[in-house]
Protein backbone atom coordinates (compact mmCIF):
# COMPACT_ATOMS: atom_id res chain seq x y z
CA UNK A 1 0.00 0.00 0.00
CA UNK A 2 3.10 2.39 0.63
CA UNK A 3 4.03 2.10 -2.86
CA UNK A 4 0.91 3.29 -4.24
CA UNK A 5 1.99 6.96 -3.81
CA UNK A 6 5.59 6.69 -4.90
CA UNK A 7 4.06 4.38 -8.36
CA UNK A 8 1.84 7.80 -8.61
CA UNK A 9 4.54 9.60 -8.84
CA UNK A 10 6.80 8.67 -10.87
CA UNK A 11 3.58 7.61 -13.81
CA UNK A 12 2.61 11.47 -13.16
CA UNK A 13 6.93 12.31 -14.21
CA UNK A 14 5.96 10.27 -17.18
CA UNK A 15 3.06 11.92 -18.23
CA UNK A 16 4.66 15.20 -18.14
CA UNK A 17 8.34 15.24 -18.30
CA UNK A 18 10.72 18.21 -17.24
CA UNK A 19 10.64 20.35 -20.25
CA UNK A 20 6.49 21.18 -20.31
CA UNK A 21 5.87 21.29 -16.55
CA UNK A 22 8.07 24.19 -15.51
CA UNK A 23 6.02 27.38 -15.78
CA UNK A 24 8.85 29.59 -15.67
CA UNK A 25 10.47 28.87 -18.98
CA UNK A 26 12.99 27.02 -20.41
CA UNK A 27 16.05 28.88 -18.77
CA UNK A 28 14.53 28.66 -15.30
CA UNK A 29 16.03 32.31 -14.81
CA UNK A 30 14.79 32.91 -11.03
CA UNK A 31 16.08 31.49 -7.60
CA UNK A 32 13.38 33.05 -5.05
CA UNK A 33 11.48 36.55 -4.29
CA UNK A 34 9.27 37.30 -1.87
CA UNK A 35 6.29 35.87 -0.52
CA UNK A 36 3.26 37.64 1.50
CA UNK A 37 -0.20 36.09 2.75
CA UNK A 38 -3.25 36.51 4.93
CA UNK A 39 -3.90 33.59 7.31
CA UNK A 40 -5.68 32.85 10.93
CA UNK A 41 -5.34 30.34 13.70
CA UNK A 42 -8.10 28.41 15.81
CA UNK A 43 -8.17 29.12 19.42
CA UNK A 44 -6.37 25.83 20.66
CA UNK A 45 -2.75 27.26 18.96
CA UNK A 46 -2.55 29.71 21.56
CA UNK A 47 -2.37 32.61 18.92
CA UNK A 48 -4.74 35.77 20.02
CA UNK A 49 -7.80 35.54 17.21
CA UNK A 50 -7.49 37.80 14.64
CA UNK A 51 -5.87 38.36 10.64
CA UNK A 52 -2.55 38.18 10.11
CA UNK A 53 -0.32 39.19 7.34
CA UNK A 54 2.53 36.79 6.24
CA UNK A 55 5.76 38.28 4.40
CA UNK A 56 9.28 37.64 4.00
CA UNK A 57 11.36 36.18 1.58
CA UNK A 58 11.70 32.71 -0.21
CA UNK A 59 14.25 30.61 -2.08
CA UNK A 60 13.59 27.75 -4.55
CA UNK A 61 16.81 26.70 -4.94
CA UNK A 62 16.12 23.40 -7.82
CA UNK A 63 14.01 23.85 -10.53
CA UNK A 64 12.55 20.36 -10.79
CA UNK A 65 9.29 19.47 -11.67
CA UNK A 66 8.78 17.04 -9.42
CA UNK A 67 9.36 17.34 -5.21
CA UNK A 68 11.05 20.62 -6.24
CA UNK A 69 12.01 22.17 -2.49
CA UNK A 70 11.38 25.52 -1.11
CA UNK A 71 12.61 27.45 1.82
CA UNK A 72 10.97 29.97 3.36
CA UNK A 73 11.85 32.46 6.52
CA UNK A 74 9.57 35.48 7.53
CA UNK A 75 7.68 36.76 10.06
CA UNK A 76 3.68 36.81 11.02
CA UNK A 77 2.06 40.74 11.89
CA UNK A 78 -1.36 40.80 13.44
CA UNK A 79 -3.14 42.84 11.17
CA UNK A 80 -6.36 43.16 12.96
CA UNK A 81 -6.20 43.99 15.66
CA UNK A 82 -2.70 45.13 16.19
CA UNK A 83 -1.36 43.23 18.52
CA UNK A 84 2.04 42.72 18.74
CA UNK A 85 2.08 40.08 21.27
CA UNK A 86 0.94 37.73 18.88
CA UNK A 87 4.02 38.84 16.29
CA UNK A 88 6.07 35.23 15.06
CA UNK A 89 8.90 34.84 13.20
CA UNK A 90 8.33 31.98 10.49
CA UNK A 91 10.92 29.69 8.80
CA UNK A 92 9.26 27.22 6.79
CA UNK A 93 10.14 24.38 3.98
CA UNK A 94 7.90 23.26 1.21
CA UNK A 95 7.33 20.63 -1.18
CA UNK A 96 5.69 21.23 -4.68
CA UNK A 97 4.76 17.81 -5.11
CA UNK A 98 4.40 18.04 -8.88
CA UNK A 99 3.85 20.80 -11.67
CA UNK A 100 0.81 19.46 -13.66
CA UNK A 101 0.38 22.05 -16.58
CA UNK A 102 -3.33 23.60 -16.86
CA UNK A 103 -3.85 24.28 -20.56
CA UNK A 104 -7.39 25.84 -19.95
CA UNK A 105 -6.19 28.40 -17.62
CA UNK A 106 -4.74 29.88 -20.43
CA UNK A 107 -7.50 31.51 -21.65
CA UNK A 108 -7.86 33.46 -18.46
CA UNK A 109 -4.50 34.12 -17.08
CA UNK A 110 -2.87 34.43 -21.18
CA UNK A 111 0.48 32.48 -19.80
CA UNK A 112 1.17 29.27 -19.38
CA UNK A 113 -0.01 28.32 -15.87
CA UNK A 114 0.80 24.66 -13.38
CA UNK A 115 -1.47 23.54 -10.86
CA UNK A 116 1.32 23.08 -8.50
CA UNK A 117 -0.02 21.06 -4.92
CA UNK A 118 2.12 21.60 -2.19
CA UNK A 119 3.34 20.41 1.22
CA UNK A 120 5.36 21.19 4.04
CA UNK A 121 6.41 22.46 7.55
CA UNK A 122 7.16 25.44 9.29
CA UNK A 123 8.45 26.77 13.03
CA UNK A 124 6.91 29.49 14.05
CA UNK A 125 8.49 31.35 17.33
CA UNK A 126 7.61 34.38 19.66
CA UNK A 127 10.55 37.48 18.79
CA UNK A 128 11.43 36.68 22.59
CA UNK A 129 11.49 32.74 22.12
CA UNK A 130 9.04 32.94 24.97
CA UNK A 131 6.94 30.71 23.33
CA UNK A 132 7.17 28.21 20.14
CA UNK A 133 5.10 25.98 17.59
CA UNK A 134 5.72 23.35 14.58
CA UNK A 135 3.05 22.56 12.18
CA UNK A 136 2.57 21.10 8.57
CA UNK A 137 1.26 22.45 5.81
CA UNK A 138 -0.93 21.34 3.01
CA UNK A 139 -1.73 23.15 -0.04
CA UNK A 140 -4.01 21.64 -2.41
CA UNK A 141 -4.67 24.73 -4.38
CA UNK A 142 -1.51 26.19 -5.58
CA UNK A 143 -1.03 27.32 -9.26
CA UNK A 144 2.20 28.34 -10.92
CA UNK A 145 1.56 31.41 -13.12
CA UNK A 146 4.41 33.17 -14.66
CA UNK A 147 6.94 34.46 -12.35
CA UNK A 148 4.36 34.24 -8.91
CA UNK A 149 3.13 31.34 -6.94
CA UNK A 150 -0.33 31.52 -6.29
CA UNK A 151 -1.74 29.30 -3.13
CA UNK A 152 -5.46 30.19 -2.04
CA UNK A 153 -6.82 28.01 1.12
CA UNK A 154 -3.76 26.02 2.79
CA UNK A 155 -4.00 24.15 5.92
CA UNK A 156 -2.01 24.36 8.32
CA UNK A 157 -2.18 21.49 11.53
CA UNK A 158 -0.19 22.65 14.69
CA UNK A 159 1.32 19.80 16.47
CA UNK A 160 1.56 19.32 20.04
CA UNK A 161 4.47 17.45 21.84
CA UNK A 162 3.69 14.41 22.15
CA UNK A 163 1.27 13.54 20.47
CA UNK A 164 -1.87 14.50 18.42
CA UNK A 165 -2.94 18.24 16.83
CA UNK A 166 -3.13 21.28 18.72
CA UNK A 167 -5.25 23.66 16.33
CA UNK A 168 -5.21 24.36 13.01
CA UNK A 169 -4.52 27.78 10.67
CA UNK A 170 -5.84 28.62 7.50
CA UNK A 171 -3.67 31.06 4.89
CA UNK A 172 -6.53 32.38 2.92
CA UNK A 173 -4.19 33.75 0.04
CA UNK A 174 -0.44 33.69 -0.35
CA UNK A 175 1.15 34.90 -3.74
CA UNK A 176 5.12 34.27 -3.85
CA UNK A 177 6.37 35.97 -6.90
CA UNK A 178 10.12 35.94 -8.10
CA UNK A 179 12.78 38.56 -8.10
CA UNK A 180 16.27 37.36 -8.53
CA UNK B 1 -27.08 17.24 10.75
CA UNK B 2 -24.38 14.46 8.69
CA UNK B 3 -26.94 15.49 5.48
CA UNK B 4 -26.42 19.11 6.07
CA UNK B 5 -22.67 18.80 6.08
CA UNK B 6 -22.89 16.40 2.97
CA UNK B 7 -24.49 19.10 1.12
CA UNK B 8 -22.65 21.81 2.26
CA UNK B 9 -19.82 19.98 0.74
CA UNK B 10 -20.97 19.46 -2.51
CA UNK B 11 -22.30 23.01 -2.61
CA UNK B 12 -18.27 24.06 -2.72
CA UNK B 13 -17.33 21.40 -5.05
CA UNK B 14 -20.17 23.03 -7.60
CA UNK B 15 -18.76 26.50 -6.90
CA UNK B 16 -15.36 25.09 -7.41
CA UNK B 17 -16.32 22.98 -10.77
CA UNK B 18 -18.23 25.99 -11.97
CA UNK B 19 -14.72 28.07 -11.55
CA UNK B 20 -12.37 25.92 -13.20
CA UNK B 21 -14.97 24.45 -16.25
CA UNK B 22 -16.27 27.74 -17.24
CA UNK B 23 -12.67 29.64 -18.10
CA UNK B 24 -12.05 26.30 -20.44
CA UNK B 25 -14.57 27.49 -22.95
CA UNK B 26 -12.24 28.14 -26.22
CA UNK B 27 -13.24 31.81 -26.60
CA UNK B 28 -11.47 34.82 -27.55
CA UNK B 29 -11.43 37.47 -25.10
CA UNK B 30 -10.93 40.81 -26.73
CA UNK B 31 -13.41 41.78 -29.54
CA UNK B 32 -15.08 38.48 -29.95
CA UNK B 33 -18.75 37.76 -29.21
CA UNK B 34 -18.04 35.17 -27.14
CA UNK B 35 -16.12 37.53 -24.80
CA UNK B 36 -16.84 37.11 -20.86
CA UNK B 37 -20.19 38.16 -19.69
CA UNK B 38 -20.47 41.39 -17.45
CA UNK B 39 -21.70 38.43 -14.66
CA UNK B 40 -18.11 37.59 -12.43
CA UNK B 41 -17.48 35.32 -9.64
CA UNK B 42 -15.81 37.87 -6.92
CA UNK B 43 -13.26 36.40 -4.16
CA UNK B 44 -11.07 39.29 -1.72
CA UNK B 45 -9.63 39.46 1.61
CA UNK B 46 -11.83 40.91 3.74
CA UNK B 47 -10.47 42.83 7.06
CA UNK B 48 -12.16 44.53 9.85
CA UNK B 49 -10.87 47.31 11.89
CA UNK B 50 -12.44 48.95 15.43
CA UNK B 51 -12.23 52.60 15.72
CA UNK B 52 -11.00 52.51 18.71
CA UNK B 53 -11.01 49.62 21.78
CA UNK B 54 -11.68 46.47 20.47
CA UNK B 55 -15.02 46.11 22.17
CA UNK B 56 -16.48 48.71 20.38
CA UNK B 57 -15.92 46.32 17.48
CA UNK B 58 -19.22 45.32 15.76
CA UNK B 59 -17.53 42.68 14.28
CA UNK B 60 -15.62 39.68 16.02
CA UNK B 61 -11.67 39.80 15.19
CA UNK B 62 -10.60 36.64 13.32
CA UNK B 63 -9.67 36.51 9.56
CA UNK B 64 -12.38 36.87 7.23
CA UNK B 65 -13.50 36.18 3.36
CA UNK B 66 -15.42 37.62 1.09
CA UNK B 67 -16.92 35.83 -1.63
CA UNK B 68 -20.21 36.59 -4.24
CA UNK B 69 -21.37 37.55 -7.37
CA UNK B 70 -21.21 40.38 -9.44
CA UNK B 71 -23.17 41.86 -12.39
CA UNK B 72 -21.93 44.53 -14.37
CA UNK B 73 -24.92 46.31 -16.40
CA UNK B 74 -24.03 48.99 -18.30
CA UNK B 75 -21.00 51.05 -18.73
CA UNK B 76 -20.56 52.47 -15.34
CA UNK B 77 -22.76 50.34 -12.86
CA UNK B 78 -22.02 47.36 -10.63
CA UNK B 79 -23.86 45.31 -8.71
CA UNK B 80 -22.44 42.83 -6.27
CA UNK B 81 -24.23 40.40 -3.38
CA UNK B 82 -21.69 38.51 -0.99
CA UNK B 83 -21.65 37.01 2.14
CA UNK B 84 -18.30 37.31 4.52
CA UNK B 85 -17.89 34.40 6.71
CA UNK B 86 -15.58 33.71 9.68
CA UNK B 87 -12.68 31.30 9.06
CA UNK B 88 -10.51 31.81 11.93
CA UNK B 89 -11.02 31.30 15.39
CA UNK B 90 -14.19 29.83 14.47
CA UNK B 91 -15.33 28.49 11.29
CA UNK B 92 -18.62 30.40 9.95
CA UNK B 93 -19.20 31.23 13.86
CA UNK B 94 -19.87 34.77 12.31
CA UNK B 95 -21.94 35.14 8.83
CA UNK B 96 -22.48 38.73 6.97
CA UNK B 97 -24.49 38.61 3.87
CA UNK B 98 -24.56 41.65 1.84
CA UNK B 99 -24.64 43.61 -1.38
CA UNK B 100 -23.47 46.84 -2.69
CA UNK B 101 -23.78 49.18 -5.96
CA UNK B 102 -20.85 50.46 -7.62
CA UNK B 103 -20.09 52.96 -9.71
CA UNK B 104 -16.78 52.39 -11.81
CA UNK B 105 -15.46 55.78 -12.25
CA UNK B 106 -14.50 56.05 -15.95
CA UNK B 107 -16.52 54.55 -18.58
CA UNK B 108 -15.61 50.26 -19.31
CA UNK B 109 -14.60 50.80 -22.77
CA UNK B 110 -14.33 47.58 -25.29
CA UNK B 111 -10.80 46.63 -23.85
CA UNK B 112 -10.11 49.52 -20.63
CA UNK B 113 -7.96 48.19 -18.51
CA UNK B 114 -7.37 50.74 -15.28
CA UNK B 115 -10.24 52.24 -13.28
CA UNK B 116 -11.60 53.17 -9.56
CA UNK B 117 -14.56 52.27 -7.75
CA UNK B 118 -16.66 54.10 -5.00
CA UNK B 119 -19.31 51.56 -3.85
CA UNK B 120 -22.52 51.95 -1.30
CA UNK B 121 -23.91 48.98 0.41
CA UNK B 122 -25.05 46.99 4.28
CA UNK B 123 -23.68 43.81 5.93
CA UNK B 124 -26.23 42.32 7.76
CA UNK B 125 -24.54 39.49 10.14
CA UNK B 126 -26.30 36.15 11.71
CA UNK B 127 -26.27 37.96 15.62
CA UNK B 128 -28.40 40.79 13.51
CA UNK B 129 -25.74 43.29 13.26
CA UNK B 130 -26.71 45.53 10.94
CA UNK B 131 -23.84 47.82 8.86
CA UNK B 132 -23.67 50.49 6.31
CA UNK B 133 -20.79 50.75 3.96
CA UNK B 134 -19.20 52.84 1.95
CA UNK B 135 -15.93 52.06 0.09
CA UNK B 136 -13.52 53.34 -2.33
CA UNK B 137 -11.15 51.07 -4.33
CA UNK B 138 -8.17 52.97 -6.36
CA UNK B 139 -6.95 50.66 -7.93
CA UNK B 140 -8.90 48.31 -10.60
CA UNK B 141 -7.06 46.56 -12.93
CA UNK B 142 -9.24 44.41 -15.93
CA UNK B 143 -12.55 44.63 -16.83
CA UNK B 144 -15.20 41.64 -18.56
CA UNK B 145 -13.21 41.71 -21.76
CA UNK B 146 -10.11 40.72 -20.02
CA UNK B 147 -12.39 38.23 -17.87
CA UNK B 148 -11.00 39.19 -14.88
CA UNK B 149 -10.79 42.17 -12.66
CA UNK B 150 -8.30 42.43 -9.48
CA UNK B 151 -8.83 45.55 -7.09
CA UNK B 152 -6.49 46.40 -4.69
CA UNK B 153 -6.61 48.63 -1.79
CA UNK B 154 -10.28 48.69 -1.16
CA UNK B 155 -10.97 51.11 2.29
CA UNK B 156 -14.60 51.30 3.81
CA UNK B 157 -15.94 52.78 6.15
CA UNK B 158 -18.67 50.86 8.15
CA UNK B 159 -21.14 52.44 10.45
CA UNK B 160 -23.21 50.01 13.06
CA UNK B 161 -26.69 51.06 12.86
CA UNK B 162 -27.54 49.60 16.40
CA UNK B 163 -24.40 50.98 18.19
CA UNK B 164 -24.04 53.88 16.38
CA UNK B 165 -20.38 53.65 15.88
CA UNK B 166 -18.16 54.30 12.86
CA UNK B 167 -15.32 51.36 12.05
CA UNK B 168 -13.28 50.47 9.42
CA UNK B 169 -13.12 48.02 6.54
CA UNK B 170 -10.13 47.05 4.40
CA UNK B 171 -9.66 44.55 1.36
CA UNK B 172 -6.30 44.25 0.08
CA UNK B 173 -7.24 42.39 -2.84
CA UNK B 174 -10.25 41.23 -4.57
CA UNK B 175 -10.09 39.23 -8.02
CA UNK B 176 -13.47 38.70 -10.25
CA UNK B 177 -13.79 36.24 -12.87
CA UNK B 178 -16.40 37.14 -15.23
CA UNK B 179 -18.27 34.16 -16.29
Amino acid sequence: MRRIPVILLLLLCLFFPADETCALGAEKPWFGGLYTGFCGFSEQTGLPAGEYLTAGLFAEPLNIPVLNPALLCGVLIPLSPANTGGMRVQVAAELTIVDLPVSFLKNRFYITSCFSPGVGAQYLFALDYSTSAFSVLIAPLRIRVGDGVFTVGSIELFLAEGTGARGWGFTLFKAALFLF
Amino acid sequence: MYGKYRIKSRLVVLVWVIILILPARDAEAFGSDNAASGVGLTFSTNTFYGSGRSEDSPVPPGLYYRGGLAWLPGKHLEIELYHIPQITPRLYSQVFFGGSAGYWMLERKENSYLNAIVEAGFLYGLDRTKLLNLKITPIVFGCPAFRYAEKFCTVGLLFDLDRKRLSWQLQLLAVTLYL
